[in-house]
């Protein structure tokens, strides 16, 4: 038995001392000293080099959090290694004409820590409340069904050019959607389960319907969701609406695979507020990859819609909401 | 039988005592020295993957003409024969760092899931006419890649070259021949070296490398409007720099012990490396970024006549730069010369073997002088001889045995 453990523990050792995967960024950092350069003056260089690779990570995928991580900055410079998972100094070298210390660091973020702290502390900016913060979501994914173009009719008249759609809502999209807000601490819950506790006001066939004729929901479906959650006993505080659209598949071209874009819009609609989008995203275009078209199209709107959730997170909690 | 021990530990008869006592012994004396003497630790389950190609799913069959027809696999499902020859290769192997498996892929869960293919990426035959015979040198580049299936993100990759050279009438045939040849070094049980034994030796000596390791890639390999003119016109110059930046990239891995990313000029676009597997299935990895960067820009290729023999050069020059910063850290122009036998009336075209074997041995020099420079080698290869040589000295305390 002990001997089974100790084998089972030598082999996640194993398993751990190998490469882990995290988001890599390098950070380069030109430090000015007084005098000589000691010790004392080369840890606050590396620690900068650290922060200005988490920087870079905030700025190129993060930029929703930006607020948020304005407000942390200084706890995360002072911690800084407790939010990486690795580091290594790349290069560094002493300009003594000008006293100035390059340092190029690589660093491996831990990403989910950063976040749900990002999070905590946009959070913390609002009043406490001991309310559990619900939240309910309806995303249909969209194929174009038919396209009329514009054009200039024989009677003269011009005609608009519109779009039909098929519309559905997808488990990828679901499942994904759902892990985000539930990591940043959102009860989240089914809107097929708020159609009968709502007696019907929040209808999900509805919101299918009206994606189906358009980019948003009509007024009808948008106010009578909207009283239905707020009339709830423990009322749902927000409710997250969007489209993915789906684009047709093309082969890319480096790899021979399928490609299919993914367009996404989505909002957040605060109940309490009567129905004000406090959090929006969008259109944005993802790619998703695969080894047939619906293997690409799965990998599209779930990389969509993680994005796009991870979006609207960071602006609902950078407003204190 | 683990039940009854545990029984006996509740209960203990004397013989029963003894044996625990003996068990003690043996956890807290030969069981942390088996730990730590490494057969245990150092054989982390690599995921075999079998061999693939590099490149464009589509172009496969046009670009590795030779391995692409002999590795069909006979019926659907069944794996091909040279994944099966290679893995069989493997697990002959007493010495390798990992232990290598062909089940199904690891549990994403449990933590890092690594995959290994040897990638094939380029089959080639070159041609030296004499007035009686052809020389042949058939050549295969291939990388053995390691990476994440979970991700699918390069974790490591070790580049091989493997050539066979044959001499071939005139009067025989000569597409026969170039493919007798490529076959021969994808035997897996002929007797000469063939790809998969060199894999499986490089392999061996072979570690995956720490997250916190230094990477290095060659960033370009180009040919100088002065050089390209004296390259063949029916060697296409890109196809001709992917060779010499994967050669290159081979012998900085092999001689200067450097942790290298894959050079992919040909292949990849933006960080991301495709291939397909034999079974047709796709993959693309992206590749980490580099820390430090190589560019090789051939300047010019020389020819000196010689009575019966003639001397050969190739100058390159050579720049070598922290990948974020412009200043370089190596900056030079390198050349060195090889002695080839001249037939009477050997045609201009024939010159570029020589310039290819030059060319290849400074890269390999290169390579070497990095690791351990020599003075010497510098006063005769180099233009700024003595600052040349201490930069590459400076170069080898930064970055030898990182």
């Amino acid at each position: 038995m002990i001997f089974s453990k100790l084998l089972t523990i030598s082999v996640i050792l194993i398993l751990l001392s190998l490469p882990a995967l995290a988001a890599e960024y390098k950070g380069v950092i030109e430090h000015p000293y007084s005098g000589r350069l000691d010790d004392d003056e080369r840890a606050q260089a590396y620690a900068e080099a650290k922060l200005k690779a988490i920087e870079a990570w905030v700025a190129k995928t993060q930029e929703y959090q930006t607020a948020n991580f304005e407000l942390i900055k200084g706890k995360i410079r002072s911690n800084i290694d407790d939010y990486l998972l690795n580091s290594v100094v790349i290069s560094k070298k002493e300009n003594k004409d000008d006293n100035l210390f390059r340092v190029v660091m690589r660093v491996s973020i831990n990403e989910p820590k950063l976040l749900a702290e990002f999070t905590e502390a946009g959070r913390q900016q609002s009043p406490a409340s001991n309310e559990d913060q619900y939240i309910t979501f309806v995303f249909v994914a969209r194929e174009l069904a038919s396209r009329i173009e514009a054009k200039d009719t024989s009677e003269g008249d011009f005609q608009r050019g519109e779009n039909s759609w098929q519309a559905t809502t997808t488990n990828e999209v679901d499942i994904a959607v759902g892990a985000v807000f539930s990591a940043a601490n959102y009860y989240v819950i089914d809107a097929a389960l708020l159609e009968e506790e709502t007696e019907g006001q929040l209808d999900v066939t509805n919101f299918i319907m009206d994606y189906e004729q358009g980019d948003d929901l009509t007024p009808t479906t948008k106010r009578d969701a909207v009283r239905g959650l707020r009339g709830l006993l423990d009322p749902v505080q927000y409710l997250a609406i969007g489209t993915l659209d789906v684009d047709e598949h093309s082969t890319d071209s480096a790899s021979g695979l399928y490609k299919v874009p993914v367009s996404v819009t989505a909002k957040i609609l605060d109940v309490k507020r009567r129905g004000s989008a406090v959090a929006s995203v969008g259109p944005v275009q993802y790619i998703g990859l695969g080894p047939t078209p619906i293997v690409a199209k799965n990998n599209a709107l779930k990389l969509a819609a993680e994005k796009m959730a991870a979006g609207l997170i960071g602006q609902l909690s950078s407003k204190s909401i | 039988m683990w039940g009854s021990m545990v029984y006996a530990q509740v209960n203990p008869p004397r013989h029963t005592f003894l044996f625990s006592r003996h068990m003690k012994l043996l956890f807290s004396i030969v069981l942390p020295w088996w730990l730590l003497s490494g057969q245990v630790l150092a054989k982390p389950v690599i995921y075999y993957a079998g061999v693939s190609y590099l490149g464009d799913a589509k172009h496969a069959d046009t670009s590795y003409p030779v391995v692409t027809s002999i590795n069909r696999s006979p019926e659907a499902g069944e794996p091909s024969p040279l994944d099966k020859a290679f893995y069989a290769i493997l697990q002959q192997a007493s010495s390798l760092p990992f232990s290598i498996t062909n089940a199904q892929l690891g549990d994403y869960e449990s933590g890092p899931s690594i995959a290994m293919t040897l990638a094939i990426e380029r089959e080639s035959v070159s041609t030296d006419r004499f007035p009686n015979h052809y020389k042949l040198v058939a050549e295969i580049s291939a990388q053995i890649l390691f990476f994440d299936f979970q991700s699918m993100r390069l974790i490591a990759s070790i580049p091989l070259d493997i050539a066979r050279n044959d001499v071939v009438n005139v009067k025989g045939d000569l597409a026969k021949a170039k493919a007798m040849n490529l076959k021969a070094l994808y035997q897996p049980n002929h007797t000469n070296t063939n790809l998969f034994t060199l894999a499986r030796e490089q392999i061996a000596r072979f570690t995956l490398p720490e997250e916190n390791m230094l990477r290095f890639q060659v960033n370009s390999l180009s040919f100088s409007d002065k050089a390209k003119p004296l390259i063949p016109a029916s060697v296409n110059t890109d196809s001709l720099s992917q060779a010499f930046g994967q050669y290159f990239t081979a012998q900085l891995t092999q001689h200067a012990r450097l942790n290298m990313i894959p050079y992919t000029k040909g292949y990849a676009i933006g960080n991301k490396m495709s291939g397909r597997m034999s079974n047709g299935d796709v993959y693309q990895l992206s590749l980490p970024e580099p820390d430090y960067v190589f560019d090789v820009n051939v300047t010019n290729f020389k020819t000196i006549n010689k009575a019966s023999k003639n001397l050969y050069a190739s100058r390159i020059l050579l720049r070598a730069r922290e990948a974020t910063d412009t200043e370089l850290l190596i900056d030079d122009h390198l050349h060195f010369a090889v002695q080839m036998l001249v037939a009477e009336n050997q045609r201009a075209e024939t010159d570029w073997p020589g310039y290819e074997d030059a060319l290849e041995m400074l890269l390999m020099d290169i390579a070497r002088q990095l690791q351990q420079p020599d003075k010497n080698w510098f006063n005769t290869h180099s233009q700024n001889k003595r600052k040349t040589y201490q930069s590459f000295n400076s170069w080898s305390e930064q970055f030898n045995d990182i």
